[in-house]
């Protein structure tokens, strides 16, 4: 279970990101400030680390520079409300690996860590597996049962953002905003057609029905991706 | 335009010219009067008059003839050019044949004029009645045409000798001037040019060695100060508002993202959450449009530069183009493999941001087309698009803050009227412009234009 330090001064951001990390399996520690922040990294070990710019006593890329001096090489997950690339060029330059703006998607923020822990690990995978669906990532090639199909770009894109959390619900805006980078409303179906196609690509009509398929519409709301 | 400066002082000039000119006629003819006077070795102040002329230019005054103290003495001298009633010889005068003008209504004093023929030669008499007896002063007048047509040869040589100094000391003058208070104004203008944001907060000082100058210079630095206050003003609300804005949106989105997680799916709660997120997005992306809006008003939105293929980035849009909006017609004219220096999360902005109008002001079955080409450097990017009902100044001022159109109005077209206002300060941040413009038909034309090559190390955000 990876263990993962959280220093937010604001309590209700940190109260959802700690209940949502928890959920996931990890092993979350909370500190206000960035000076308690630094002492508990000096005295307990940590895979993950993630920091608000923004913090009293020690702000939070003063608290990278000390860390990466005491040559300790947890990784960092920057949030920050300025969502300037210069901040962001500024936070990497110091040492932080990624970098989420401030108001981010809690999904965004857990995958994120997950992908940093994964790295850390040396064990990035080159495919995703959620139950019988199993995506590459680099031929873009799907496989669900006896079917194995190569995705079109944006049908990739779709796939992996969701099969990155499995059981968690993406609104139609969410993914909108993911997979095309459109953040305003086009009163579209676009998503939906999307999904359309990925179903019909995988599911072979005369053998399995829709609701065997592990991507799961709900109404109003969004999609989902099964978990086992 | 606003009046020149150089055409007032051409006018100056000329103005002064005249004047001079004038001055030293009336000088050089003084000058000349006291010539003849001397001419004719008498002490006559020869002074202008309506009453009796010599030739246009000599003329005698009356009142001064008789108000001469000197007239006694006058008489008494004696010139073969100018002759008197003492005089034997000058009994022609009495001659009755001559006819006399009376120059004065008193009568205890009677002064008369007359111009007779004598002896070939035309004389100009006056005479003054005394006790039993009349005093004449005569004067030969083609003698004193003689003395006077040399006096004026010697008024315009002396003329069009001072004639070229003044000219050259005028114009030396005027240029002087003119420089002196160009070059003032040339450096108020050259300050005045050189303020922007960076340095607004620097005491830049103008001195001015005139004094009028001063208060247009008091003006202006107070304006200074004024606009540094107001400045400093938005940098704060813009990192301020940044921060507390966003933090109760993390907070909004975070629990809402939670309530749609954990709430069992398909109920009735999962929906509202999922209604809740929906807004708190709306809400997010007007934030995130105003902060970049107060950013930019601040001169604290500083564009990341990075060569992007543009020609890619717009050939993507078209490619979804279709899927997003299916009852739409799409056609393009890009140019292949277009590499602009630009910030490319900007300009992605901006291009989604004249997309999405395009499409939501479009009609049932209408189209839209993308041109995309650089010439002369200049880069062009056009949408198209087919459109009705559209407001007449809706060129002008579809760049206002929360500008919409009528029927954006009425909520059947969702948007916050900000897309365009900061695309315009995406456009200015890139040295670009951009333009809207509506033909006959009702077509839609949103054309951005920018250097291709950017002056991008001396970038700034000018005020």
């Amino acid at each position: 279970m990876a263990r993962i330090l959280l220093v937010e001064d604001e309590q209700k951001i940190a109260d959802f990101v700690k209940l949502g990390l928890q959920s996931e399996g990890f092993d979350v520690r909370h500190e206000v400030d960035g000076n308690t922040g630094l002492q508990t990294l000096m005295n307990e070990t940590f895979d993950l680390i993630i920091l608000d710019i923004m913090l009293p006593g020690k702000s939070g890329t003063e608290l990278i520079v000390s860390l990466r001096e005491k040559e300790i090489s947890t990784p960092v997950v920057m949030l920050t409300a300025k969502s300037d690339l210069s901040d962001k060029l500024m936070g990497f330059k110091l040492g932080a690996n990624d970098y989420i703006a401030k108001p981010f998607f809690l999904e965004e923020l857990i995958a994120r860590c997950k992908a940093l822990l994964d790295r850390s690990n040396f064990n990035s995978a080159d495919s995703i597996i959620v139950g019988e669906l199993s995506l590459d990532r680099v031929s873009r090639r799907v496989n669900w049962r006896d079917k194995s199909m190569v995705l079109s770009q944006r049908e990739f894109t779709l796939l992996e953002y969701l099969m990155r959390s499995p059981g968690n619900v993406f609104s139609r805006q969410q993914i909108m905003q993911f997979v095309w980078g459109i953040d305003f409303n086009t009163q579209t179906n676009i998503v939906d057609v999307c999904i359309q196609r990925i179903r019909r690509k995988l599911i072979n009509t005369e053998t399995t029905s829709i609701n065997e398929f592990p991507i799961e519409s709900i109404r109003g709301v969004g999609y989902k991706i099964k978990k086992d | 335009m606003g009046k020149s400066l150089k055409l007032h002082l051409i006018v100056f000039f000329l103005v002064c010219l005249c004047i001079y000119i004038f001055l030293l006629r009336t000088i050089s003819q003084q000058l000349a009067f006291e010539f003849i006077a001397e001419k004719v070795n008498a002490e006559l102040i020869l002074l202008i008059s309506d009453e009796t002329t010599f030739s246009s230019d000599v003329l005698i005054s009356k009142s001064n003839f008789f108000k001469n103290s000197k007239l006694n003495s006058l008489i008494k001298c004696s010139h073969n050019k100018v002759l008197y009633s003492d005089d034997k010889d000058c009994n022609f005068f009495k001659d009755s044949s001559i006819r006399w003008k009376n120059l004065t209504n008193s009568k205890q004093l009677l002064i008369e004029f007359a111009a007779p023929q004598i002896n070939g030669s035309k004389w100009q008499i006056i005479r003054k009645k005394t006790q039993n007896n009349y005093d004449y002063l005569g004067i030969n007048e083609s003698e004193i045409n003689q003395i006077l047509s040399r006096t004026w040869e010697i008024r315009d040589h002396v003329m069009s000798r001072i004639f070229p100094i003044l000219i050259v000391s005028l114009v030396l003058f005027s240029i002087y001037i003119s420089s002196h208070i160009v070059k003032i104004i040339e450096k108020i203008q050259f300050i005045v040019k050189n303020t922007d944001v960076k340095n607004l907060s620097q005491a830049t000082m103008i001195s001015s060695p005139y004094q009028e100058f001063q208060p247009f210079i008091d003006i202006f630095q107070d304006l200074r100060l004024r606009l540094k206050a107001s400045f400093d003003q938005a940098t704060r609300f813009s990192s301020d508002a940044s921060h507390e804005l966003k933090t109760p949106l993390t907070i909004l989105r975070g629990y809402a993202e939670r309530g749609i997680k954990t709430a069992p799916d398909g109920s009735q709660e999962q929906l509202h959450f999922a209604m809740m997120s929906e807004e708190i997005d709306r809400l997010i992306n007007i934030t995130e449009k105003l902060l970049t809006l107060a950013r930019s008003d601040a001169g604290k939105l500083e564009p990341t530069f990075s060569h992007l293929n543009l020609s890619q980035l717009i050939e993507t849009l078209i490619n979804d183009a279709p899927q997003l909006n299916p009852d739409l017609r799409f056609s393009s004219n890009v140019q292949k493999n277009l590499y602009w220096y630009c910030d490319a999360q900007l300009i992605h902005q901006l291009l989604y941001n004249l997309y999405s109008n395009a499409v939501k002001y479009n009609i049932t079955d209408g189209w839209v087309h993308f041109n995309l080409h650089s010439e002369n450097n200049v880069l062009v990017i056009e949408i198209l698009n087919s459109s009705s009902n559209l407001p007449v100044n809706l060129p002008e001022r579809a760049f206002d803050r929360f500008y919409r159109a009528e029927e954006a109005h009425s909520n059947i077209i969702s948007g916050s009227g900000l897309g365009l206002s900061l695309c315009k300060e995406i456009s200015k941040i890139h040295n670009g412009e951009i333009t809207l413009s509506v033909n006959a038909y009702q077509h839609v034309s949103a054309k951005f234009t920018a250097p291709l090559i950017a002056e991008t190390t001396t970038l700034q955000v000018a005020i």
